[in-house]
């Protein structure tokens, strides 16, 4: 899961049916309520 | 676009007739023309405002001090004029890259007409012509109200003339707030302007005042003095604030302050601006109180010393534009690659892992804050002010000595280079094959530093997943594949890769190191750490053109699913029913083969995404770290 700055997030291994799909959905809900956000990350790492 | 007329990388390819404008005698041509428009400038906005700060007198001293003031401003404004002129049609031959082009009258209105320097200048040169005509005529001003404002109008209108060259400089192609930073340029031009410009008529009217035969003149000179010493201290810290953003701006790092021209530049203006303050300071301290004593044994040797100090000052001041003159035709340091001259940085890094050197820098930074705080108290009160100085000193330069040295790491010139290739999954992939090729042999295919050939080295080579990999910039491994390190016998690589094929190299170090410290990651979000940044990969879904993950940015979270059939079939399906509820939330999902083959991504989105609202099925390329 990449956020809206450009970073990795969260990693999920398994390739089966997700069974916590609403897990899924409360992190990404989770995402959108976060207030401090950091700043989107150069082109070129540092 | 805006075209910035000053900038050099503008400058048209080279031929041998234009060869010749970029000797260094039509360099020092250039930037000569440059002082002295900019130094007339300052000083007809510095003698304008310094008379209308003085007042008006009817002391004869006062009122020659006054017209031989005029007369010169008279004379600044027409080789303002004349300057103008010569470093328009300099500019226009850089511009054109032909040295006849300086004197053809289409080309300079080219220059003029279609270039933001030209339209600044234009608008410029018509209030100097304003100012010089205005200089030039001879006004009754016996009516007070006359003479304020006939002077007001000349400072005006030098102001008028002085500040739009901040339009036309470097503050002008700031983005993304490009008219912040020309204000903040012009106020520093102007309180430059009022303050270093004043400066020399300042010393003028100390001299007439200070002679034996000045005497009427003397209370007149007192008054000026003291109010342009009120109003120096505002403009000075004025000109720091604005000085400052501006450096923020366009340095940005002390990387660009010590390893490129400009940030140079600014520091030799810092360096010549130190001596003006100190003078500044003992002409407002010990000068200004005593030039009300005693005419002969106090006032008067007072107001020549002062006099003298002044003109220091002055003649300082006209060095440090000598220097601003070489600022406005060399690239900001932002924009430039920093050459780090030191071979060593300070960094925190040291720290981690590190307990006893932490707890050094830690008390060695509070007696360096103690010192500071000595130092600013000896500013505020004047009971053992040289004792708080000198104890604030001593702690500052013990607790740096203390704190500084365990956050000392090993640096290089490329340093702080911004690497010529982005961290993208193609240059990730690239260094991944030159990794195999050059580098498993010694670092072990995993980079664990496991390879055979490392067995025979002195020093177990590195291992390439480790932290520390993460800590060192993208430069320091630059600067260690080109060059080796000789002391572990690495060799070097700067022969035998080009340039671009070693920073794809490093682009895949980063990965992989990124990739080991990405185990820490597990499925669920950790709030507000941001840290792990996702190289960016472009991907083309069916015919459609080619998009890349940075266009998300800013709008949607991503969701990347790597994918192998058949066992991610039933992940997929799912999360093709689900689409409309996870676009909803703002997210998007980019479904990647793992082998990235073209057939395998294209039948997944045809048996489980609805017709209309599918998650983007990547056809190529693929993965965005080795490890992932």
């Amino acid at each position: 899961m990449i956020d809206r700055q450009g970073y990795v997030r969260a990693i999920s291994h398994g390739s089966g049916v997700a069974t916590e799909l609403n897990t899924l959905l409360a992190e990404i809900q989770q995402l959108n309520e976060e207030k401090v956000q950091a700043p989107a990350p150069e082109e070129h790492v540092h | 676009m805006r075209v910035i007329g000053t900038l050099p990388e503008q400058r048209p390819p080279l031929n041998a007739g234009s060869a010749f404008l970029y000797t260094s005698a039509v360099l020092a041509l250039g930037l000569a023309v440059r002082w002295t428009h900019l130094a007339c400038s300052l000083l007809l906005v510095g003698a304008t405002t310094l008379i209308v700060l003085a007042g008006r007198s009817d002391r004869a001293t006062a009122i020659h001090w006054e017209e031989r003031l005029l007369a010169r401003a008279r004379a600044l404004a027409l080789a303002a004029l004349a300057s103008g002129l010569a470093q328009v049609a300099l500019q226009t031959a850089l511009l054109e890259g032909r040295t006849a082009a300086a004197l053809e009258p289409s080309a300079i209105a080219r220059v003029l007409l279609e270039t933001q320097a030209g339209h600044v200048w234009l608008v410029r040169y018509g209030v100097l012509v304003l100012l010089a005509t205005f200089l030039a005529l001879r006004l009754n001003v016996e009516r007070r109200a006359d003479w304020r404002a006939a002077r007001g109008e000349a400072a005006l209108l030098g102001a008028a003339a002085l500040v739009p060259i901040a339009a036309s400089g470097h503050a002008a192609a700031v983005e993304p707030s490009a008219a912040l930073a020309t204000a903040a340029d012009g106020v520093h031009l102007l309180a430059a302007g009022v303050w270093a410009g004043g400066l020399l008529p300042l010393a003028l009217l100390l001299r007439a005042a200070g002679r034996e035969e000045g005497a009427d003149a003397r209370p007149y000179a007192v008054v000026a003095a003291r109010r342009f010493s009120r109003c120096a201290l505002v403009l000075v810290i004025t000109l720091a604030l604005s000085g400052t953003g501006m450096a923020v701006t366009n340095v940005g790092t002390v990387a660009g302050l010590v390893g490129t021209t400009y940030g140079r530049l600014l520091l030799a203006k810092v360096v010549l601006l130190v001596p003006i303050l100190a003078l500044a300071a003992v002409n407002r301290s010990v000068h200004l109180p005593r030039l009300s004593g005693d005419g002969a044994t106090v006032g008067r040797p007072a107001m020549r010393r002062l006099a003298r100090f002044v003109v220091v000052e002055g003649a300082l001041a006209l060095a440090i534009l000598a220097v601003v003159g070489a600022m406005t035709v060399t690239p900001p340091a932002r924009h430039e690659p920093p050459v780090w001259p030191f071979a060593f940085r300070l960094s925190p890094v040291t720290l981690e892992g590190a307990p006893s050197a932490a707890l050094r820098a830690l008390a060695g930074s509070q007696v360096a804050v103690l010192g500071l705080v000595g130092m600013a108290t000896a500013f505020l009160v004047r009971a053992w002010r040289l004792r708080l100085l000198v104890g604030g000193i001593v702690l500052l330069a013990a607790g740096a000595g203390l704190a500084l040295p365990p956050l000392a790491i090993d640096a290089y010139p490329t340093t702080y280079l911004r690497p010529a290739v982005p961290y993208q999954a193609a240059s990730i992939a690239t260094g991944a094959a030159l990794y195999r090729t050059n580098c498993v042999v010694c670092h072990g295919t995993t980079g664990a530093g496991d390879g055979p050939g490392g067995a025979r080295l002195p020093r177990r080579p590195a291992d390439l997943r480790a932290s520390h990999t993460a800590q060192h910039t993208a430069g320091d491994l630059f600067w260690w594949i080109s060059h080796g390190i000789p002391r572990a016998e690495m060799p070097a690589f700067g022969d035998r890769l080009s340039e671009e094929e070693r920073w794809d190299l490093v682009n895949f170090l980063r990965a992989l190191s990124s990739a080991y410290a990405a185990r820490t990651l597990g499925p669920s979000v950790e709030p507000e750490r941001s840290w792990l940044i996702a190289p960016d990969f472009t991907f083309a879904v069916g015919p459609t053109p080619a998009r890349a993950l940075k266009e998300y940015r800013g709008r949607r979270i991503v969701l990347l699913v790597l994918y192998s059939l058949p066992g991610s079939r039933p992940r997929l399906a799912q999360l093709a029913e689900r689409y409309d509820i996870l676009v909803t939330l703002g997210a998007e999902v980019i479904v990647v083969p793992n082998d990235a083959a073209p057939d395998a991504s294209s039948s997944p989105s045809s048996r489980t995404a609805p017709p209309r609202s599918s998650p983007r099925t990547a056809s190529s390329p693929a993965r965005p770290t080795p490890s992932s």
